[in-house]
């Protein structure tokens, strides 16, 4: 049975349109991300989920069940803000409560479930304290008690982690995780973080200008993206993306960005319609090496502007021809920034109408 | 000159103009009142020490007892009703609606009119024979019209109307700026773990606005302790003594009979009182702002 369906959903502020058709599947279980930056309309999606937003078109199932026309709190869904969204007035032990109480469960078993949740998450020292009193981390986890305690069929999560510092992050990002793999409930997880999107999500449906960009497994994304938006999206450094006119030789494609001119190996391909055009080729900053290789890579020569060493690693920021160029290489680099070097490159990522091209693997 | 002394030289420079302020306009003449509340003195006679004699009538005199009750009950009438017409008021233009603003600034007209031409306008309108209370309720029936202020309990009334009617928005404006800072997701959490519009309001809503009710409270409590004008220009403290709120009494008292220290120990009492009303404030209420959760 799939958790959550969304069919064509659309929604217009005023005459503004913030989603445009999304259709979206989660199954049972399973963990989505909606990533993408800010103004996709990735929280607007998740509030129509949570029916704090009536959608303009389509429609919401949740296990199964149509929900348009149910109030929030008659979704079977808990929800993770970002700010947390705890009520400052109320002990923490409250805070859980809150919801199981407006509901009129009795009150033994409002006491089991407050025990049991805060067991899992280890918070019972907690109990008797009021949000003020807690730190960030210690908030985010009673917010996720909040929505844990009451057992709905759906978590949905708008970026609950934003507010934490950067090591708290990671942290929270492993819990979360396990958290998931325990509890076995679908969640929709909202973020702009892709280290988030990547770790946690079981699918990625990656957003911008509300649509939905690619959905697929963290892998497919990152290995495959399905255009240009998403390949410069995901990625850290993001993927190089060289602009130009193409033109189809027997064996190859040839590529030409302003004054940089790439030669690729291709194959006829179904997509491909007329022999030249515009394209978009883009190679990641991994796949950009400066020994040299055996066989297979296109080369270029081109000037270091800059060496950001990251320790493990390092981030080259290249001149070639006029166009930009950054790769990632071992911090054991000869050359220094003004050094002429050649760089070699394999596994391009090829678009045309902003579409995916495969090519054939070198 | 150590760095030190020269930090203090400028620091006291820095508030010597606040402190001459306040000393020349605040202080001495408290303090002036104060002593002179312990003198017996009638303009162009001798001024007499007599201690605290002036206390110890105030404590015995009946006029200044109704006063008090008087005052109290306007305090406690027209300071709850502000309270919960201004949390009514607040409510309403929190909520988004096209012609917001333009409600906002409606709503704050009557708080913008000097209070004696307020006064002075409820006045007119409780007139007896040409008020437009009267026409509005009895159009041509003459014989109907009612002497609103020459009524003990309906004068009260009028002052107390006349108070709620201009203060309201002022209290509801402090109530909105502690709607305001509720945060929407605190809304939607609710929502969501099931809350109904009114289980929201008591639950949320309430709890999270008490500083902001508070605060009201004291601003609102210590104005119509002093209330005066609208007295003043309403009813001068009558029928009988029905409206004579303290601060009234003690204008009479000095001004009208002349009894400079008896006058002036009644103004200084009133202020005593408020202090203490205003350090319990600020005790209890204040310690409760100071903790509350950023928003």
């Amino acid at each position: 049975m799939a958790g959550l369906v969304l069919r064509h959903i659309e929604k217009t502020f005023g005459r503004t349109r913030v989603l445009h058709d999304v259709s979206l599947e989660a199954g049972d279980g399973e963990f989505v991300v909606l990533l993408g930056p800010s103004g996709c309309g990735k929280s607007t999606l998740l509030r129509i989920i949570a029916g704090l937003e009536p959608q303009t078109r389509g429609s919401v199932n949740i296990g199964g069940r149509c929900v348009d026309a149910l109030p929030p709190s008659d979704r079977d869904i808990a929800m993770v803000f970002q700010h947390y969204a705890l009520y400052p007035h109320l002990t923490v032990r409250e805070n859980l409560a809150f919801g199981l109480k407006m509901r009129g469960k009795p009150k033994p078993i409002i006491e089991e479930r407050i025990v049991e949740t805060a067991a899992l998450l280890e918070i019972h020292d907690l109990l008797d304290r009021k949000p003020k009193e807690l730190s960030g981390g210690q908030q985010q986890r009673v917010a996720m008690g909040r929505a844990i305690v009451r057992k709905p069929q759906l978590f949905l999560f708008d970026e609950p982690l934003s507010n934490l510092d950067a090591r708290l992050r990671a942290s929270m990002r492993v819990e979360l995780k396990k958290l998931h793999r325990r509890l076995g409930t679908s969640m929709v997880y909202v973020t702009h973080d892709q280290a988030e999107a990547m770790t946690l999500g079981d699918t990625i449906a990656v957003m911008n200008h509300g649509r939905i960009q690619q959905i697929g497994r963290p892998d497919q994304i990152y290995h495959e993206p399905g255009n240009p938006f998403v390949a410069g999206f995901i990625g850290n450094p993001p993927m190089n993306l060289f602009e130009g006119s193409y033109r189809l030789h027997q064996r190859d494609l040839e590529l030409r960005a302003g004054d940089l001119t790439l030669r690729v190996p291709f194959q006829a391909h179904d997509l491909v319609g007329a022999d030249s055009g515009t394209a978009t080729l883009g190679i990641r900053p991994e796949d950009v090496i400066f020994a040299p290789p055996g066989s297979g890579h296109v080369a270029v020569i081109g000037t270091i502007d800059l060496i950001e060493s990251l320790g493990g690693d390092a981030v080259v920021y290249l001149s070639v021809k006029g166009q930009p160029l950054v790769a990632r290489t071992s911090p054991a680099l000869r050359q220094h920034a003004g050094d002429s070097v050649t760089a070699y490159m394999k596994n391009f990522h090829l678009f045309i109408n902003e579409n995916r091209v495969p090519l054939p693997s070198s | 000159m150590t760095p030190s002394t020269r930090d203090r030289t400028t620091g006291w420079l820095m508030v010597f103009p606040a402190l001459t302020f306040v000393t020349v306009f605040s202080l001495y003449p408290a303090m002036d009142s104060f002593l002179l509340s312990l003198y017996s003195e009638f303009p162009g006679s001798e001024r007499s020490f007599i201690g605290f004699g002036n206390y110890a009538e105030l404590f015995r005199d009946p006029v200044a007892h109704q006063a008090f009750i008087v005052t109290l009950g306007f305090v406690l009438l027209s300071t709850t009703l502000e309270l919960l017409l201004g949390t009514g008021i607040a409510l309403v233009i929190h909520e988004r609606f096209k012609g917001r603003g333009w409600t906002r600034a409606a709503v704050l007209i009557p708080w913008a009119i000097p209070t004696v031409v307020a006064a002075q306008m409820w006045r007119f309108l409780l007139n007896d024979q040409y008020g437009a209370v009267n026409a509005i309720l009895f159009g041509d029936q003459v014989d109907a019209y009612v002497p609103w202020l020459a009524d003990p309990w309906m004068a009260f009334g009028a002052i107390v109307l006349a108070d709620v009617w201009k203060t309201s928005s002022f209290a509801g404006l402090l109530i909105l700026a502690g709607l305001q800072v509720i945060p929407d997701e605190t809304y939607d959490a609710a929502r969501i773990d099931g809350a109904t519009a009114w289980q929201r309001f008591w639950h949320i809503t309430f709890p999270l606005l008490k500083p902001a009710l508070l605060t009201a409270l004291l601003f609102r409590t210590i104005d119509a302790f002093r209330a005066f004008d609208l007295v003043f220009v309403m009813t001068q403290g009558g029928p009988g003594d029905a409206t004579q709120v303290i601060q009234f009494y003690g204008y009479k008292t000095l001004f009208t009979e002349g009894r400079v220290g008896y006058g002036t120990t009644i103004s200084v009492t009133v202020f005593v009182a408020l202090a203490i009303l205003s350090l319990f404030y600020v005790r209890t209420v204040g310690s409760k702002l100071l903790q509350r959760e950023p928003a």
